[in-house]
């Protein structure tokens, strides 16, 4: 996975660069730095996962949400099936 | 300048929304449920889908050029109205990336085996982040050129497997698993109507609000006609066992063509129709993130986003969904919930709320 995690790196900085620029252009201040935030955050987890280290699970968070009527409402559901 | 679209094509993004992705598990969710009733679970889904719809249209007066988020906004106050737009948009994260994560799955063991789901999950969401930044006006036109392939598709696919049918498949009629046929309509509406609230993000874009509203409706309408064809299809062709065991019945079915041994397996045609429906849904969901976080975060364009949001959502659909069997099962559950409470209670609520305040 080497390879590959850092060509996606280098592309990474490649269309920060390019996007920052398209950006500032515009002259939107608050843009760019909600991009940059963003930009950062994304190339985080995206590095984390390919380095195979554990990534946010946006399911299990979910889950997580809407415990206490999911269960119910599955186990309600099911013995219809 | 703001990007316009029109009624026509706001009708085909309904159309094509509502297809993708259920076009390949309605089958096998409606007869999981309903068993030789599978098809009717589907015409009452229909049926109640088209009420979400009129529920979704009356939010939207005649005169109406307010996206749905200001509407929202004012409705609901700053911060509650914050936190609503903030809960409907994980929703459309949460189905982007569930959709990504099938179009992986399908691709990597039915069509390009032994292809990593991770490529072709990339493939997929740099082709729709292209699509997306170019605005919805493109993914409009775009959406027209690609209507006619997608219906063409779809009429082959039924009707040459029609020889193949057997009406004793789907007796008797309501005799049995009655009770199986309705609730099932839950968790179809939740797969197909419910996900439609991502569309009214956008129907504010379109030039002509009342005809978008009947285009709404019209797109619904028929998404659930088709619908119901092919489930009808799925289970008179190859039964309500096959229809429940295969997890793509439709991709089973196209397997089952075979006129006069010269046209033979064009499961082909299954794989086009959910690429094309499953992309425009993609990037709608994905236009709707972009400009959800646009209004929250008071940006000037929506295309600022759209890069980090691909790539939390490749990540997202690579990572988060380990197997077809917890994905049914999330489709039953967490999903579901979700999607009652944000495409049915949440427009329920700002309804009440906008009525009230009218009052």
């Amino acid at each position: 996975m080497l390879f590959p995690t850092i060509l996606l790196m280098i592309v990474s900085v490649i269309v920060f660069y390019l996007e920052y620029k398209r950006i500032k252009q515009k002259q939107a201040k608050k843009d760019n730095w909600v991009f940059m935030i963003f930009m950062v955050l994304a190339t985080i987890f995206l590095f984390v996962y390919m380095c195979d280290l554990p990534t946010p699970d946006f399911v299990a968070f979910f889950e997580f949400l809407f415990k206490p009527i999911r269960g119910p409402f599955f186990t309600w559901l099911i013995q219809y099936q | 300048m703001d990007q316009k679209i029109s009624a026509y094509q706001f009708f085909i993004l309904v159309f094509m929304n509502t297809l993708g992705t259920a076009i390949l598990f309605i089958p096998t969710h409606a007869t999981t449920y309903g068993k030789e009733n599978g098809w009717i679970t589907v015409v009452f889904a229909t049926i109640f889908g088209l009420l979400v719809i009129a529920v979704y249209n009356a939010i939207f007066s005649k005169e109406e050029t307010r996206s749905l988020f200001v509407i929202i906004d004012d409705n609901f106050g700053k911060w509650l109205g914050s936190i609503s737009i903030l809960f409907a948009l994980l929703f459309a994260y949460f189905t982007t990336f569930a959709n990504l994560w099938s179009i992986g799955q399908f691709v990597g063991l039915h069509i390009l085996m032994g292809t990593p789901p991770e490529a072709i999950v990339l493939l997929v969401i740099l082709t729709c982040l292209v699509g997306v930044r170019y605005g919805i006006e493109v993914i409009g036109r775009a959406s027209e050129i690609f209507l006619p392939f997608t219906l063409i598709s779809l009429i082959l696919l039924v009707g040459l497997v029609w020889p193949e049918a057997q009406l004793d498949n789907i007796q008797p009629i309501l005799q049995t698993n009655v009770a199986g046929a309705f609730v099932g309509i839950i968790p179809v509406i939740g797969i197909t109507f419910l996900e439609l609230f991502c569309l009214l993000g956008v129907i504010h874009r379109v030039n002509n609000i009342p005809q978008a509203k009947k285009a709404f409706f019209i797109g619904g309408l028929v998404a659930g006609f088709c619908m119901i064809i092919v489930t009808f299809a799925c289970i008179a062709v190859i039964g309500v066992d096959g229809t429940i065991r295969h997890i793509y019945s439709i991709y089973f079915l196209g397997q089952n063509i075979s006129i006069a041994e010269f046209f033979e397996r064009v499961e082909g045609l299954v794989a086009f129709i959910w690429f094309i429906t499953i992309f425009f849904k993609i990037c709608t969901n994905f236009y709707f993130i972009a400009i959800a976080i646009k209004h929250l975060g008071g940006l000037k364009d929506f295309r600022t986003v759209t890069i980090p949001i691909a790539y939390f959502l490749f990540v997202s659909a690579v990572t988060s969904l380990p197997n077809i069997f917890y994905d049914f099962e999330l489709m039953n559950s967490t999903y579901l919930v979700y999607a009652i409470l944000t495409g049915f209670l949440l427009p329920i609520l700002l309804l009440i709320v906008k009525i009230a305040r009218k009052k």
